[in-house]
């Protein structure tokens, strides 16, 4: 393995003097980044540093560096560095040590950044699906296209984001990459090395803004404490939502935080301290009300969660995929509504059995998001650089693909059919149940097959009707996810050896059927599956 | 369509096996692909047998495996933003063919096929805790979520056709 050390500028466009979720986001990067021994991160700052929370905790890494936004402008307004001074400051750096990855948070900063030829190469385009943006908006999709085509990877924060981000934007398709939130590792200093005590406490971090019923928990602090005199509600964070014009919501809300009994408001507070106040025990509050935001945010996991799984308390919790996926679909305390939460709280501060089981869960489920396992994912990409093909064919394989025997052919001649019944006979007399799909390469510039209408479907002249729905031709112009749909990979003779090399690192079974001497030209139309 | 015999009734329709045969064996079925439906419907709208209804089921495989990965909710770009559904639902809302989507009795059906449900103009649920949950689904936009009083039994749903669309908020009623 080489030790030449690997330079990585990240950036984002928060300011770091406030602890939100954007800006502890940074600090989660930065400490996965360093979670690599290789690793050496330049991280611009867009302000001045005012508070020293968090650029204190970065400090402490010892192979990141902060930059001072006076490097780039002696005078720095309140707001911070504009996005083309950042741009300018990063090219600077590149020219006197370049990198081999700038990591680029926030959707206008990459179309910004793909403009520029020194930058573009080597550009990390990182969560630039914003919940506020429309992404059925045509003009909107073409920014993310241009983004993308021009960026080494897009990053997005799950694999259902993944997912989205492939579906809208075909030029995405094979390099988006997952960078999820991520935690201390437990048995790191600071972090608790088990679940935290059941107490009468509630708790929430964050911002505050309606789409995050913070008034409905203090709605729930009054109720409780008709039942549970002792209990309070502790809120971390400051940054209250004032849209011009409409106030109201933000100052009666803060005069709720300042005056109701039981509300102990703590302010901005470093990660370091958050997780100090949870462990002391309690019930964590994420809650959504869907009416003031973008269930976009269904596709995502927040840092913040994770903090409070790695604290060992549990939390109540929207049910959605991306939330399933760390705590199970089993878990307990999911709502769907703000309103189900009560009901489930009173059950934890009467059940400790309850309260220990789903603080258990949420505990052992913060070890998947630790710094290194989450530096783990990110190193075909970093440090090995190997055929990326590979890589991306190894996604995990869909439930369901086990029966569905797949074939990628460079033609669509008119061959095919009989091929096709052939490969199904021959197939079929090793598994009665399976479908054969038989994926054909899209003509040059011919971009995706609109729906209903695939040009590879006039291959199904040929096929009887009884033999039809077993059947399918498809134009696969992403043939990384494609693999993910399929159990079974055929071999025809010798050929397409490429494509049974992505083939077997999709984790597809290999099976070789004798059909080459029947199907004159079968061999030769084989190719690689990620061409 | 309200007064049509059951057997005269064209179904175009994506659901699993079983279901695909009781729905063959109660009318004049149009088991559609994601490659080709377009021809498909096309043809026979021209020789004057345009579907009366679009009926999905809550299929994981749809049809003998074509719509795998299409309909229940998986992390994969086929699947989000159900690109085939929803043309096949604009293709039907321009001709002005109802679209329904039966959810079956199996389990977490409103978790697994809830995005694709929202998209149909009338969701016949298996019980009245799923049709609640149907209904509260934040993205819905359909006209109805009933539960047939004929239960599970999809020959019986072919049979109430007619009135189930028929029932006064369901869009494009009969």
């Amino acid at each position: 393995m080489s030790s030449r050390p690997i330079r990585v500028c990240l950036y984002s466009p928060a300011d770091l003097n406030l602890v939100i979720g954007s800006s502890i986001w940074v600090q989660a990067v930065a400490e996965t980044l360093h979670a690599g021994p290789r690793v050496h991160v330049t991280l611009p700052l867009r302000s001045l540093e005012r508070r020293r929370l968090l650029t204190d905790a970065l400090r402490r890494l010892p192979r990141v560096e902060l930059v001072d936004p006076r490097r780039q402008r002696r005078w720095v307004p309140p707001s911070g560095l504009y996005s083309t001074e950042v741009l300018d400051l990063i090219e600077a750096l590149h020219h006197e040590d370049p990198f081999d990855a700038i990591v680029l948070r926030s959707f206008s900063y990459c179309l910004a950044a793909i403009d520029r030829p020194a930058l573009r190469d080597r550009l990390w385009s990182t969560y630039i699906l914003e919940p506020e943006r429309d992404i059925e908006d045509p003009a909107h999709v073409a920014q993310l296209t241009a983004i993308a085509g021009a960026s080494r990877y897009v990053v997005v924060q799950s694999e259902e984001m993944r997912a989205l981000f492939e579906a809208a934007i075909a030029a995405g398709r094979g390099k988006t990459i997952i960078l999820p939130p991520a935690v201390p590792p437990p048995g790191s200093a600071g972090v608790p090395a088990g679940i935290a005590p059941p107490a009468p406490r509630l708790f929430y971090a964050g911002k505050f803004h309606p789409f995050y019923p913070v008034p409905r928990m203090i709605d729930f602090t009054e109720e409780l404490r008709r039942e549970h005199p002792g209990l309070e509600f502790h809120v971390i964070g400051d940054q209250i939502f004032r849209p011009a014009g409409s106030r109201a919501w933000g100052d009666q809300l803060e005069r709720r935080l300042r005056t109701t009994k039981g509300v102990v408001w703590h302010g901005a507070v470093a990660r370091d301290e958050v997780i100090r106040l949870l462990t002391r025990g309690g019930i964590a509050l994420s809650l959504w009300d869907y009416r003031h935001g973008s269930t976009m945010n269904d596709l995502v996991v927040s840092t913040k969660l994770l903090d409070y799984c790695l604290a060992g308390v549990p939390v109540i919790l929207n049910r959605t995929a991306a939330q399933e996926t760390i705590l199970g679909a089993e878990y307990p305390l999911f709502v769907r509504t703000p309103d189900e939460a009560l009901p489930l709280i009173r059950s934890l501060l009467a059940d400790p059995a309850l309260y220990r089981a789903a603080a258990e869960r949420c505990w052992a489920a913060a070890e998947a998001y630790s710094y290194p396992r989450a530096y783990q994912g990110l190193v075909p990409y970093l440090e090995d650089r190997p055929d990326p093909r590979l890589h991306l064919a190894a996604r995990p394989k869909l439930p369901g693909s086990a029966s569905r025997w797949g074939i990628f052919l460079a033609s669509d001649a008119a061959w095919v059919p009989a091929a096709a019944l052939r490969l199904l006979a021959q197939a079929r007399r090793l598994d009665a149940g399976i479908h054969l799909v038989i994926g054909v390469r899209p003509a040059p510039g011919a971009g995706e097959p609109a729906p209903g209408s695939d040009p590879a479907s006039r291959l199904r002249a040929g096929i009887p009707p009884e033999l039809a729905h077993a059947v399918s031709f498809r134009t696969v112009d992403d043939p990384a996810s494609w693999w993910r749909t399929i159990g079974t990979a055929i071999a025809v003779g010798d050929a397409g050896a490429d494509a049974l090399e992505i083939a077997a690192a999709s984790g597809a079974r290999i099976v070789r059927l004798d059909v080459a001497k029947l199907v004159p030209g079968l061999a030769a139309e084989l190719v690689g599956g990620m061409a | 369509m309200a007064g049509a015999s059951p057997r005269d009734l064209r179904l175009a329709v994506i659901a699993d096996a079983d279901d695909l045969a009781v729905l063959q064996a109660a009318s004049h079925v149009v088991a559609v692909r994601p490659e080709d439906w377009v021809a498909e419907l096309e043809a026979a709208t021209l020789a004057g047998g345009a579907p009366d209804v679009l009926l999905v089921t809550s299929a994981w495989a749809g049809n003998g495996g074509a719509w795998t990965y299409r309909i229940g909710w998986y992390a994969h770009p086929d699947s989000f933003l159900h690109r085939d559904l929803r043309a096949l639902i604009g293709w039907c809302a321009e001709r002005g063919i109802p679209s329904l989507f039966a959810a079956r009795e199996v389990p977490d059906v409103v978790r697994d096929f809830g995005d694709a449900a929202v998209l149909f103009d009338l969701v016949l649920a298996p019980d009245e805790a799923a049709a609640t949950a149907f209904r509260d689904l934040p993205q819905r936009r359909g006209a109805g979520v009933r539960v047939p009083p004929s239960g599970s039994d999809l020959g019986a749903v072919i049979r109430s056709l007619g009135m189930l669309l028929a029932e006064p908020g369901n869009a494009r009623s009969a």
